[in-house]
């Protein structure tokens, strides 16, 4: 009987996860539609005189049956057999899931970004200047840290240093801020569950306001480093009317600053 | 009001003299001893090319024949990046020379003034203390960029990037006093300690104390706790501050690249932070309300918490402490931050600070994280 009903209660949520982004947005048919600036432009913030942030929905980068726990992964658009992982890397994300995510950089007050950031704890904020001709994201998680976006037609540098949030650029289709990213380090984890990356990766990220109270994001990975074809993923957030941002500092009350910059192994002291 | 600037600025007289390095992310006084010069040449066996400082290895033959493997301590990927040298340019096996100074506990760390390969030529890397000055030569110079509507504007102009940096004091000086400081905030003569600022007698204590040990107790350093209060004003080049304004909701932004590349909130329009925000969970920016006065920014801020240095150099605050910011922009390229520090915890009487910065265009700040990295 007990089986019985978890078999049921999977199909349910498997049916809700494989739901396509239209039947998604049926159960919002009550929200208002998305605000838009005066010349037309999709706001993707707060309108005017208004609070909100963006928060996650308990929508996951991958499903992963095999991961520390995998409860927490059945929500995603993508199942990780279906994600064309090489072996060195696969074998990664076993480790890192046996190993209970030992040494996650995250919890390190390392920043995540890619994927990671847009289903941080706290939420955020996305800003658009276009006076600036740039696309600021404001994450109150991640060490209370930014991102930006250049919408100027600039390109990438040719060969970036590694950053955690690399370098992005960014144009809009219609409503949706299509943005094209390298330059990424490998010290963050796309995931919670560990999925890698290398330095080849190349984040191809579309977000669309999808009506006032839905925020699509859909992102295809590129990184021939670790994966033998491009694969996409995403999620939908959720608008937190009233929110307003504020300071949340990670390594506040850390105490595993070792972890944060010298690492066990190191042998260099302050 | 203009002869207050004239005065401000005349007392703003600090003389600074050349630290080891005056780009440098923490205090290296701390760590190695300017006065004991190294020149070791070897076989180069890693580079690790991380902020804040690139550290490579090498493997150096001793006198008694024994080989040691020493850390060799550079700037910034950034800093090195400008001078022309990129992660790729030394690999495992080629043969090097640095010169730098030794570390005060005897270990096998140096910090690098300069590298060269061994075979001579030009240096690879060498300090350059100019490297600011070179960027600013030539910049357009002219009035403050304004919006349409006549306000100030304290970020880019329209379209174009760029940051404020090299700010004009290292550290927190009440105005009008004269002493000499390195580009941390390390006195030149401890003796001098009391004149900084009024201190309440354990402050001047802790401030004395924390400068005879170099500041190596900064949690800024230690535990990549985040340049709150002024310090966020007061990051060496390459690291530096910018505005992002949003007029539209009465906010603006500072972006703090370099310090851990966080953001903090100011709000100008009456409204007021929300969240985690409070009184009772004390914060490393605070909480920030402003209003236009002319062409200045007037910036209150409270409720800060104790885990953080606010100023380099060590100097101490309390959860009481205040902030009086007054923020304008004279010309284009000159930031003028004024803050009047009201701290009945450690100080005896409010006082006042003030310093300029210099507007870099075109770029961003580099992308910082303290938490990134190795000390």
């Amino acid at each position: 009987m007990r089986l019985r009903l978890t078999v049921i209660m999977a199909s349910l949520l498997l049916s809700l996860a494989l739901a396509p982004a239209d039947a998604r947005q049926a159960e919002n048919e009550e929200s208002r539609p998305a605000p838009r600036w005066e010349d037309g432009r999709i706001n993707l913030g707060a309108p005017l005189g208004e609070n909100g942030m963006w928060f996650r929905d308990e929508n996951y980068l991958a499903v992963n049956p095999d991961s520390y726990e995998p409860q927490t992964t059945r929500n995603s658009r993508i199942h990780i057999d279906d994600i064309p992982l090489q072996p060195w890397a696969r074998a990664l994300v076993n480790h890192r899931n046996e190993s209970y995510l030992a040494n996650e950089p995250y919890t390190r007050c390392l920043p995540s970004s890619g994927p990671r950031h847009f289903i941080a704890f706290y939420g955020m904020e996305i800003m658009n200047m276009p006076e600036l001709e740039r696309v600021y994201m404001f994450i109150r998680a991640i060490s209370g840290s930014y991102r930006v976006i250049y919408t100027d037609g600039r390109e990438h540098p040719a060969n970036p240093r590694p950053t955690f949030f690399g370098h992005s650029v960014g144009h809009w289709e219609g409503d949706t801020l299509v943005i094209d990213t390298v330059g990424m380090n490998e010290r963050f984890w796309m995931n919670r569950e560990g999925l890698p990356h290398t330095e080849q990766l190349h984040l191809i990220e579309r977000v669309t306001r999808v009506d006032f109270d839905s925020l699509d994001y859909t992102v295809t990975v590129d990184d021939p480093g670790a994966y033998d074809a491009p694969w996409t993923s995403g999620y939908t957030l959720r608008w937190r009317e009233g929110e307003g941002i504020s300071e949340y500092i990670c390594q506040e009350n850390n105490l595993s600053p070792e972890g944060m910059i010298v690492g066990s192994e190191s042998r260099i002291v302050p | 009001m203009r002869r207050r600037w004239t005065r401000l600025t005349a007392g703003i007289c600090v003389f600074l003299f050349l630290p080891t390095s005056a780009l440098a992310h923490h205090p290296i006084e701390a760590k190695f001893d300017n006065d004991r010069p190294l020149t070791l040449t070897g076989i180069l066996t890693q580079v690790d090319w991380s902020n804040p400082h690139v550290h490579i290895f090498m493997n150096v033959g001793g006198g008694t024949g024994a080989i040691a493997n020493w850390a060799v301590e550079l700037e910034s990927p950034d800093v090195l990046e400008r001078s022309g040298w990129d992660r790729d340019t030394l690999a495992a096996g080629d043969t090097i020379t640095v010169e730098g100074v030794a570390a005060r506990d005897g270990s096998e760390q140096v910090w690098g003034h300069t590298v060269r390969r061994a075979d001579g030529g030009e240096p690879l890397f060498t300090i350059n203390r100019d490297a600011l000055e070179e960027l600013l030569r030539g910049r357009p110079e002219g009035p403050p960029p304004r919006w349409p509507d006549g306000q100030l504007q304290l970020g880019s102009p329209n379209g174009q990037g760029g940051y404020w940096t090299g700010p004009s004091l290292s550290a927190l000086v009440e105005d009008g006093v004269e002493v000499e400081m390195d580009a941390h905030g390390v006195l030149r003569h401890i003796e001098e300690a009391p004149r900084v600022a009024p201190f309440k007698t354990w402050a001047k204590d802790l401030y004395v104390l924390r400068q005879r040990d170099f500041l190596e107790d900064d949690p800024g350093f230690l535990f990549c706790m985040p340049p709150g209060g002024p310090r966020h004003f007061q990051m060496p080049f390459p690291f530096g501050i910018q505005f992002v304004e949003d007029r539209a909701r009465g906010r603006i932004f500072v972006l703090t690249g370099g310090g851990n590349s966080n953001w903090r909130l100011i709000h100008t329009g009456g409204g007021e932070q929300t969240g985690q925000a409070s009184t009772s969970n004390p914060l490393f920016y605070g909480t920030s309300l402003a209003e236009w006065e002319g062409d200045s920014l007037v910036v209150r801020t409270s409720a800060f918490n104790e885990a953080f240095w606010f100023s380099n150099g060590g100097l101490p605050h309390t959860r009481a402490l205040q902030l009086t910011e007054r923020i304008s922009r004279p010309d284009l390229n000159t930031l003028r931050y004024e803050v009047t520090i009201d701290d009945p915890g450690a100080y005896t009487r409010p006082w006042t600070s003030t310093w300029t910065l210099e507007w870099l265009p075109g770029q961003d700040p580099p992308e910082h994280f303290c938490q990134g990295n190795r000390p």
